[in-house]
């Protein structure tokens, strides 16, 4: 894990932070940033799932939008919601999913194979920032990638459904990019 | 229960409560509340007292000024003037201290202290960052300068605002009194610091041209919001001006100015009302009903008699005593709680014997507020930038704040008790 992510620092009290802030800004602005700071609460949630931490973090802000992540046992953005109750009932779903896949052989597996994807995509970003990728090669990623989601449809068609509270909302190709994707 | 059993009670809370806030174990608000409280429940004093006790003038005043500042602060016309005034001085780090200096001390003058400096310390920082400089040759400046600056005027620091709030003494008084020892001191800090910093500013050439091409428009985020905020600071400080002419109290040209500015820009007052430092108001309540307590009780008479005897009640020994002994306590204890229990000690002072106590007004002004130089403990200002370079590869420590701000400290005074002894001895 890169230190900047592993350090703690104590900020200390609000006047340090409001000028870390201000100095940030001038930083961002002289980039040619336009910065909106929002008062919001920022909330941590833990639950303990079938002997699995379970944690997420929500933002709560007066835009009329909230923010909801799950951050362990892997990272995964739950999506924008505009209400509270609407949060609360995806985590809800959410932790029922959780207990449920906890319960089963190939927890450890999708947990692996989910930071490997994670990984597969910072590579795909770095690779295309850092060199000349040709248009054969971004093919043949295309093609990979293609072939990994006929994966998904192949085992969706031929697998029995376990969870109904909810309907899967990205395992449809149609729309291609999930909707967490989607900000403004 | 006795007066005497009171009077033993008040001051050992009194001194305890003191105590704690000197040591800053504990959370200096949260101490000064207990301290208060336990004043109301021992029945040292009544609710109705405490509650006049407590100076209106003052709170109302900080909450008013807390309010204009953080609107005005959202436009970054701040951070505009400072990019300004670093390429008025073309890059040159010895002019853009000269030029944060003055912005600093100006600034401070009619805000407080501590919002002067997060708004000067963090550009200050981005500033020293492009010229890779050591920010301590300016940051250092700046936390004399804010000190000196707020010293000028009466809403610039604290204690002026608290000796304003407990006397007749109007913003003009204050300019007119405490603006000149202030600008000569000012003067002592530039050259002070060209002789300790001057030999370490030197920059490449490719870095002033960085500085060239900063683009202040970039800092103003909005400029109708902008227009309104000078329009309401330009109303407030003629009314601070005028607030005698016309019978109004400084807190009310303050609260009037942030009503107005909540009423015509479009910002949301409960947000707004977040960002007022409502631990500093609730630590002044605090103190005002500790010290409330003693002065009804005669304590403070009793010990205004003693600095009589003391001094013989010779104006010019209680002045210079007021002075000095203000110096040193702010240089290393909160201004704030000594300021309040001086205020009532002077007026009692003037009670028993018939000196003008006037003069003993800008002495305590002059002293609680310079002080804050002598170390980095002694003003809320040097604590902030001290604690914002922390994390830094160039921390501001006890030892090297006090190499710098002792000497300023000490000149100062000896400038202050010159000026006294001249113009009022």
């Amino acid at each position: 894990m890169p230190e900047r992510h592993s350090r703690r620092v104590e900020r200390g009290p609000r006047p340090y932070l409001k000028a870390e802030l201000s100095t940030q800004e001038m930083r961002l602005k002289q980039m040619g940033a336009k910065i909106e700071v929002i008062n919001s609460f920022l909330c941590y949630i833990r639950f303990e799932v079938e002997g699995v931490k379970v944690k997420y973090v929500y933002n709560l802000n007066r835009k009329g939008q909230f923010f909801l992540e799950r951050v362990t046992p892997y990272p995964q953005p739950a999506g924008t919601f505009d209400s509270e109750k609407d949060v609360v009932e995806s985590i809800r779903n959410d932790i029922a999913q959780i207990k449920q896949l906890a319960r089963s052989s190939h927890f450890k597996e999708l947990i692996d194979m989910n930071s490997d994807l994670r990984f597969l995509a910072r590579r795909l970003d770095s690779i295309c920032l850092y060199y000349d990728v040709k248009p054969e090669d971004i093919a043949t990623i295309r093609d990979s990638l293609g072939h990994l989601h006929g994966v998904f449809d192949a085992i969706r068609g031929h697998s029995d459904r376990v969870y109904f509270d909810t309907e899967p909302f990205c395992l449809d190709r149609e729309g291609e990019v999930p909707p967490d994707r989607e900000d403004d | 229960m006795t007066l005497d059993f009171h009077i033993a009670a008040a001051v050992t809370v009194f001194l305890v409560t003191y105590g704690l806030i000197v040591a800053e174990k504990m959370n200096r608000i949260s101490v000064a509340l207990a301290g208060a409280s336990a004043m109301l429940l021992m029945r040292a004093i009544s609710q109705e007292e405490a509650i006049a006790s407590v100076d209106f003038n003052t709170i109302t005043l900080l909450v008013g000024m807390m309010l204009i500042v953080t609107v005005t602060k959202r436009t970054g016309v701040f951070q505009y003037v400072a990019i300004k005034a670093a390429q008025i001085a073309k890059g040159d780090p010895w002019r853009i201290m000269v030029l944060f200096v003055l912005l600093t001390a100006v600034s401070s003058a009619f805000l407080d202290n501590v919002t002067t400096v997060l708004l000067v310390a963090p550009v200050t920082m981005v500033i020293c960052d492009v010229l890779e400089l050591n920010p301590i040759y300016f940051l250092m400046p700046e936390i004399l300068a804010s000190n000196v600056g707020g010293t000028a005027t009466l809403i610039g620091d604290p204690p002026n605002i608290m000796i304003g709030g407990a006397t007749d003494l109007g913003f003009l008084d204050f300019m007119e009194n405490l603006a000149p020892p202030a600008l000569i001191i000012l003067a002592v800090v530039l050259v002070f610091c060209r002789f300790v910093y001057g030999r370490h500013l030197t920059v490449k050439e490719k870095a002033k041209a960085e500085i060239m091409s900063m683009n202040p428009d970039l800092e103003i985020s909005d400029h109708r919001l902008l227009v309104k905020c000078l329009a309401v600071l330009g109303l407030v400080m003629a009314g601070f001006v005028f607030h005698q002419m016309l019978g109004y109290e400084s807190a009310t040209v303050a609260l009037a100015g942030a009503a107005i500015l909540m009423v015509i820009a479009d910002v949301n007052p409960e947000e707004l009302l977040l960002e007022v430092e409502w631990g500093t108001i609730f630590f002044f309540v605090g103190l005002f009903i500790l010290v409330g307590t003693l002065e009804g009780l005669g304590v403070i008479e009793f010990l205004a008699g003693e600095v009589v005897k003391l001094t013989s009640g010779n104006l010019m020994l209680t002045t210079f005593m007021v002075l000095w002994v203000s110096a040193f306590a702010s240089a290393f204890i909160d201004n704030i709680p000594f300021v309040a229990t001086m205020i009532p000690l002077i007026k009692s002072i003037g009670t028993l014997t018939a000196m003008n106590v006037t003069p003993l007004w800008w002495a305590l002004a002059l002293g609680a507020c310079l002080g804050g130089n002598g170390s980095l403990v002694g003003a809320s200002a040097n604590v902030i930038v001290a604690g914002m370079v922390s994390r830094t590869e160039h921390p501001i420590t006890f030892g090297g704040f006090l190499k710098v701000g002792f000497p300023v400290m000490l000149i100062s005074m000896a400038v202050c008790s010159v000026y006294l002894w001249v113009v009022y001895l």
